[in-house]
C-alpha cells in the first residue's frame, strides 16, 4: 500500500509539474517574441527618422541628429555609430565598427565590451545597418541586456514556481492519495473479512456522498441479497438435515426397540427377522454417514460454515492423524511415513482440515498392499501450504482424476465402501471452503492427493 | 437417577422413554420448549436430555436460562443437526454434551452415564488411578500392573488414562475419538479398534484377569469382570 500511496502522489505531481513547466514556456517564448519584435520596432523607426534627417541635411544633418540623440535625447539603450567607407567614426557612441561585411537592410547582433569600475563587462546589441548614401554607414541598434536581464529573471522565477508548485503538487497528491487508499485498504479489508466467511461485514461508508460511498453502498446492497440468500441456504439444509434425521431416528430406535423386545433366551440364538433388523440398523447407520457428508459438502461448498476460521498448526495436526491410522496402517502391513515443515499453519476450521485429510489417508490405505507405503508430507511452498496422501496402490486413470474432486461426482468403477464414499468429494469441498484445492496426480504407480491452500503466516507473540 | 427427556417427537420420545427406564432411570417427558424449562425448574434432576429444535423455546435457551438460573445439572443435547459448528454453539450455551440423530441407543447411554459420573468426580487432583492391580502413576507418567512396569506411547497412556477415569462405565468409540484425539467424525474405518487392540496386548496380555471388555454393539469398558 506504502508503494501505491508514493507512486501515485509522484506521477500526481509529475504531470501537474510538465503542465506547469509546458505553460510557463509558453509564456516565456510569446514574451520574448512579442519583446523581440518591439525591439526592431523601435530600432526601424529610429533608423527611419535618422534617413529622414539625412534627405533633410545631408551628412551634416545626420551627424547633428545624431550627435543629438547620442548625448542626450537619446531613447534607452540605444547604439549609434555613424562611418565613412573607410570605417572612420564620425558620430555615435560606439569606439569602432563592430560587425564586419554588413549589408545595407541587414539586422546584425553583437556584443560590445567596456570597462566599468574595473570590471570587464559585455552586452548584447541588437541593430540594423543601412547606407545612407555611398561612402556612409550607419548602424542604429539598442543595448538588449535589460531584457536578456529580464528574460533571465523570469526563466529564475518561473523555475523556483515550478518548484514550488511541484513540491506542493507532491504534497497534495501524497495526501490525497493516502486518503483514497486508506478507503480503498478499508474496502479491501472488510472484503477479505467477508470472503473469509463473515457475511454481516459491510463495506465502510465515509458519510460524505462521494463515488465510493456509493459504491460501498450498491456492493453493500449486493451483500445484504447474498446474505439472505445464504441465510435461506442455511435455513434449508437444516431443515433438509432435520427432516431426514428425523424419520431415520425414529426407525433407528424403532428398530432396536424390536431387537430388545425380540430378546431370545439364550443370547447366542439368531433368527431371520433378528438378521433382518440388524442389517436394517447397518443401513440406517450408512444412511446417517452418507447424509452427513452430503450436508458437509453442501455446507462447505456454499460457504454457509458459520464458525470462524482459526489458525491451524498442520504439524501437530498431520502428526496426531498419522499417529491414529498408524496401528492400523500396521495390521495391513503398510508403512505410514509422515513428514512436515514445522511451522505450518493454515487459516480455518480444524475439524473439516482433520476430516479432508482422514478421508485421504482413509482412501490410501484402501487402495495400498501390503508391504507398499503411504507417505503424509506438508510444506511451504510460495505462499501456498501444501498437503500431500501419497500411496504406491493402482492410480486414477487420468481421465476420472480430475471428476474424482468434483461436487457429488463419483467414480464409476469405485469399489463399494463402508463409509460414505464421498471421503475424496468432501475434502474437496473442504479445500475449496479454504480457497485452496485438492489435485490428484499420478505418483506412477499409485496416487498423490494434494491439498493446496493458502499459507497462514504465524506472528510469534511470546 | 432421575433424567428429564425434552422431546417434541412423540414417537421417538416413546422409544426413549422406554429405553431409558429399562435401563432403570426414573424418566420425566416434556414435549415441549416451554413445558421442559417449566419441569426443569420445577424438579431435581440428575440429568437433562434436551432436543435442540423444540416448539415454543428450543434447546439451546431452555440450557442458557438454566445456567443462568445456576442450575448444574448436566444437559445432554439431541440433534438433527450434525455439524461441528452446531456442536460447538451448543456446548458454548452450556450444553455438556452434543448427540447427532440417528444416535444407538448404547451410544446415549453411555453419554447419559458420562455425564453422571462426572458430578461424582472429585474435584481434587488425583496423582494415581487405581483399578484391581492396575496402577497409573499421573505424575511420573508410568503404569504399572501387579507391579509389573507396562511401557505404553504417549497416545496410549491418554487412552489407558480416559479409561481409567471412566472405570465401570461403557464408553464408545466415538467418545473415544473425541476425548483422546478431539476429533469430531466418523472414520471410515475402526481405526479406534485397532488402537484398542493393542492397548489390550499391553494391559492384560500375560494376566489371568481382563480390564479391557469389549461391549458388544456399544464400545469398550475397562473393569473387572
Amino acid at each position: 500500500m506504502r508503494t501505491s500511496v508514493l507512486r501515485l502522489s509522484v506521477v500526481y505531481a509529475a504531470t501537474f509539474a510538465v503542465a506547469l513547466v509546458a505553460l510557463v514556456f509558453a509564456i516565456y517564448l510569446l514574451t520574448t517574441r512579442f519583446i523581440n519584435t518591439e525591439v526592431d520596432t523601435v530600432i526601424e523607426r529610429d533608423a527611419q527618422s535618422l534617413l529622414q534627417a539625412y534627405g533633410r541635411g545631408g551628412t551634416r544633418g545626420i551627424v547633428g541628429e545624431l550627435t543629438l540623440r547620442a548625448t542626450t535625447f537619446s531613447r534607452i539603450n540605444a547604439v549609434y555609430l555613424l562611418t565613412d567607407s573607410e570605417g572612420f567614426v564620425i558620430a555615435g557612441n560606439l569606439p569602432a565598427w563592430p560587425v564586419m561585411g554588413a549589408r545595407d537592410g541587414q539586422w546584425v547582433e553583437f556584443e560590445i565590451e567596456f570597462r566599468e569600475g574595473g570590471r570587464e563587462l559585455r552586452r548584447p546589441v541588437r541593430a540594423v545597418v543601412l547606407q545612407p548614401a555611398v561612402g556612409l554607414r550607419l548602424l542604429v541598434g539598442t543595448d538588449l541586456s535589460d531584457r536578456r536581464e529580464l528574460g533571465q529573471r523570469f526563466a529564475v522565477a518561473a523555475g523556483i514556481a515550478t518548484v514550488l508548485v511541484t513540491l506542493l503538487a507532491l504534497g497534495i497528491g501524497y495526501r490525497q492519495s493516502q486518503r483514497i487508499l486508506a478507503r480503498v485498504e478499508g474496502v479491501s479489508r472488510s472484503c477479505k473479512e467477508i470472503v473469509d466467511g463473515n457475511l454481516g461485514r459491510r463495506l465502510p461508508l465515509a458519510g460524505n456522498d462521494d463515488e465510493f460511498d456509493a459504491l460501498a453502498i450498491e456492493v453493500n446492497e449486493l451483500l445484504a441479497r447474498l446474505a439472505r440468500t445464504t441465510d435461506i441456504l442455511r435455513t434449508s439444509l437444516h431443515s433438509a438435515a432435520h427432516d431426514l434425521r428425523s424419520p431415520m431416528h425414529r426407525m433407528r430406535l424403532r428398530v432396536e426397540q424390536t431387537l430388545g423386545d425380540t430378546q431370545p433366551a439364550e443370547s447366542s440364538a439368531t433368527s431371520p427377522e433378528r438378521d433382518a433388523l440388524e442389517l436394517v440398523l447397518n443401513d440406517v447407520d450408512h444412511m446417517q454417514r452418507v447424509l452427513t457428508a452430503l450436508l458437509q459438502i453442501a455446507e462447505a461448498e456454499s460457504g454457509t460454515v458459520g464458525a470462524r476460521p482459526e489458525p491451524v498448526a498442520l504439524d501437530t495436526m498431520l502428526s496426531e492423524l498419522g499417529e491414529l491410522y498408524q496401528p492400523q496402517a500396521e495390521e495391513q502391513g503398510i508403512e505410514l511415513r509422515v513428514e512436515s515443515e514445522s511451522g505450518s499453519c493454515v487459516l480455518g476450521h480444524r475439524q473439516l482440515l482433520a476430516q479432508a485429510v482422514a478421508n485421504l489417508i482413509d482412501n490410501a490405505l484402501k487402495f495400498s498392499s501390503p508391504g507398499s507405503c503411504v507417505a503424509l508430507k506438508t510444506w511451504q511452498a510460495d505462499h501456498r501450504q501444501i498437503i500431500s496422501v501419497t500411496d504406491q496402490g493402482p492410480g486414477i486413470p487420468a481421465d476420472e482424476r480430475a471428476r474424482a474432486v468434483e461436487p457429488f461426482v463419483r467414480l464409476s468403477n469405485a469399489p463399494p465402501r463402508d463409509g460414505s464414499g464421498l471421503g475424496l468429494n468432501l475434502a474437496a469441498a473442504v479445500a475449496r471452503l479454504h480457497h485452496g484445492s485438492l489435485k490428484l496426480e499420478d505418483h506412477n504407480p499409485g496416487l498423490v492427493a494434494l491439498l493446496d491452500l493458502p499459507a497462514y503466516k504465524v506472528t510469534k507473540t511470546s | 437417577m432421575k433424567l428429564l427427556l425434552i422431546e417434541d417427537d412423540r414417537d421417538a420420545a416413546g422409544y426413549l422413554v422406554k429405553a431409558l427406564t429399562e435401563a432403570a432411570y426414573t424418566v420425566d417427558h416434556a414435549a415441549d420448549g416451554r413445558e421442559g424449562l417449566f419441569q426443569a425448574t420445577e424438579n431435581e434432576y440428575d440429568v437433562i436430555v434436551a432436543d435442540r429444535m423444540l416448539p415454543h423455546l428450543d434447546g439451546l435457551t431452555i440450557i442458557e436460562v438454566l445456567r443462568k438460573q445456576g442450575s448444574r445439572t448436566p444437559v445432554l443435547i439431541l440433534s438433527a443437526l450434525g455439524s461441528v459448528d452446531h456442536r460447538v454453539e451448543g456446548l458454548r450455551a452450556g450444553g455438556d454434551d452434543y448427540l447427532t440423530k440417528p444416535f444407538a441407543l448404547s451410544e446415549l447411554l453411555a453419554r447419559i452415564e458420562a455425564l453422571l459420573r462426572r458430578g461424582q468426580i472429585a474435584p481434587a487432583p488425583e496423582m494415581k488411578l487405581r483399578l484391581a492391580d492396575l496402577e497409573m502413576d499421573l505424575l511420573a507418567r508410568t503404569v504399572t500392573r501387579a507391579g509389573r512396569r507396562i511401557d505404553l506411547t504417549a497416545r496410549e497412556f491418554k487412552l489407558l488414562e480416559f479409561l481409567l477415569r471412566r472405570a465401570g462405565q461403557v464408553v464408545t468409540r466415538t467418545m473415544l475419538l473425541e476425548g483422546v484425539w478431539d476429533l469430531h467424525f466418523d472414520p471410515q474405518t475402526n481405526v479406534i479398534d485397532v488402537h484398542m487392540s493393542r492397548l489390550r496386548q499391553a494391559v492384560d496380555k500375560g494376566f489371568d484377569q481382563p480390564l479391557i471388555q469389549t461391549i458388544r454393539g456399544a464400545g469398550y469398558s475397562l473393569r473387572v469382570e
